[in-house]
């Protein structure tokens, strides 16, 4: 079982801007309701660099190293998240939208091994929630980069 | 919910089910079905292409000579991209039999051929192009390579048009270009390991349904890129009708199915349809019916996350795309 949700939303941040802000993936300690740290290990945030992020998920606490796999400005981002039992694909796709704002469409992808494997129907069933409140939030940090164009 | 909306519930679970059950609403027995129900999206105005030009590859068969028509029927010049010019003048003349004002030219590129790709776009004189629908396709009998050694079915379905349509990006500014997929995509997963079959028996509907799955699940990311073009990128599967790939390669499958093929006019509707209806639809989507489908049935098709990216590492680097 490999949990995933995609959703799109609008922004009225520049496409160019939702990229950088994205790309740049400490940010998540911004948009991301689960990050609590995210820091730049490896690289200059080109593909191939890696981030440390700690997170929360369903009350724990976890280590993921994300690792940059595609990065096409202004259209792509995708990171792949890894730690003993877990591989994960955050991909962000960015479309040019009305007014100068953009279209951005959010994909996460989970996937579990050893024990972990149990944990995969829970993450399915919490995923909708998680992603709505994600999306939420993620929106508001990008609609406050448009609002400072 | 508002009651309007009430209203069109049972006519919207009816169009859903037939698209669902495959049979009913691939057929022309769904496309007369929803043609007839309220809520059908409305033709497009007539004359709503004049003045504008569209090209067409795969313009002189099947599905090809109905959207040349359904277009040059709303007013478009036509230019019927094709392989074959004898065959294509020949075809023109049949057209315009029916269509009498219609404005139809012949040109020639073959859609298999990167460089003749490139050389088409080079000489295609036009500053501003309102659509452009790839409708080209073959189906290979045995595996065969393009002059560039690709996969011919993958060639002609997904290279061809995504070098086209970058080629031509800056004259399809707010245009709209249009990827006639098949329903068969349905039924097979993104070869993102193997996209030239290389590996396994090469079957000629599996390799033509892989193609078209990846026209599918590359269009979401072509679509990202050509946006800022202002271009419309649609998918779209037109049914099952009876076209010269149907009766050559799946000849069982058309005596089981002949009554309740769909003819030209009608497989090539929502193409015209995408190109000719105003406002815009939304781009990366796709259509059968005049409607936005969903790309899986069901989940084991649904491609992970490092198979796109693999498909798409592919597919930039076979056509060049930086």
């Amino acid at each position: 079982m490999r949990p995933s949700i995609t959703r799109t939303f609008t922004t009225t941040a520049a496409p160019e801007r939702v990229h950088d802000y994205l790309a740049d993936f400490r940010n998540a300690e911004e948009w991301d309701p689960g990050t609590k740290t995210c820091e730049l290990v490896q690289g200059g945030g080109e593909v191939g660099s890696v981030y440390r992020n700690v997170s929360s998920f369903m009350g724990r606490e976890s280590e993921i190293r994300y690792t940059v796999a595609e990065l096409e400005r202004p259209t792509r981002i995708h990171l792949v998240g890894r730690n003993e039992q877990f591989e994960g694909h955050d991909v962000l796709g960015v479309r040019a939208g009305v007014d100068g704002g953009s279209e951005v469409t959010y994909h996460a992808e989970f996937s579990f091994t050893g024990a972990a494997k149990y944990a995969a129907p829970l993450v399915a069933a919490y995923l909708p929630a998680l992603a709505r409140k994600t999306i939420r939030q993620m929106q508001a940090c990008l609609d406050a980069l448009g609002d400072g164009r | 919910m508002s009651a309007a909306e009430a209203a069109t519930l049972p006519v919207r679970a009816l169009d859903t089910l037939m698209d669902r059950t495959l049979a009913p609403g691939y057929s022309r027995i769904g496309f007369e079905v929803r043609r007839r129900l309220p809520g059908w999206p409305a033709d497009p105005q007539p004359g709503a292409l004049a003045g504008r030009h569209v090209l067409v590859t795969g313009a002189s068969s099947g599905l090809g000579i109905g959207c040349v028509e359904g277009l040059a029927r709303l007013g478009a010049a036509v230019h019927m991209v094709v392989r074959d010019e004898v065959k294509g003048e020949r075809v023109r003349g049949q057209i315009i039999s029916r269509v009498g004002d219609a404005d139809l030219r012949v040109t020639r590129c073959d859609l298999a051929d990167l460089d003749d790709v490139r050389r088409f776009a080079d000489e295609l004189d036009l500053t501003s192009v309102h659509a452009l629908i790839h409708n080209a396709g073959v189906m290979p009998p045995e595996r065969t390579e393009s002059p560039q050694g690709h996969e011919l079915s993958m060639a002609v379905h997904v290279l061809g048009p995504v070098l086209m349509t970058e080629l031509l990006r800056d004259r399809l500014h707010s245009g709209r270009t249009v990827l006639v997929s098949s329903g068969g995509m349905y039924a097979q997963r993104l070869p993102a390991g193997d996209p030239e079959f290389r590996l396994g028996e090469y079957s000629p509907s599996v390799a033509y349904a892989r193609s078209k799955r990846m026209q599918v699940e590359m269009l979401p990311l072509l679509a990202d890129r050509w946006s800022f073009d202002g271009m419309v990128l649609a998918g779209m599967h037109p049914g099952w009708a009876d076209t010269p790939g149907v009766r050559e390669s799946l000849p069982t499958f058309r005596r089981l199915t002949r009554p309740i093929l769909r003819d030209d006019r009608q497989g090539a509707d929502t193409s015209v349809w995408l190109a000719a209806t105003r406002p815009a639809p939304p781009t990366g989507r796709f259509w059968h019916d005049r409607v936005p489908r969903p790309t899986h049935l069901v989940p084991a098709t649904r491609p992970r996350a490092d198979e796109v990216a693999r498909a798409w590492a592919w597919l930039r680097s076979a056509t060049g795309l930086d």
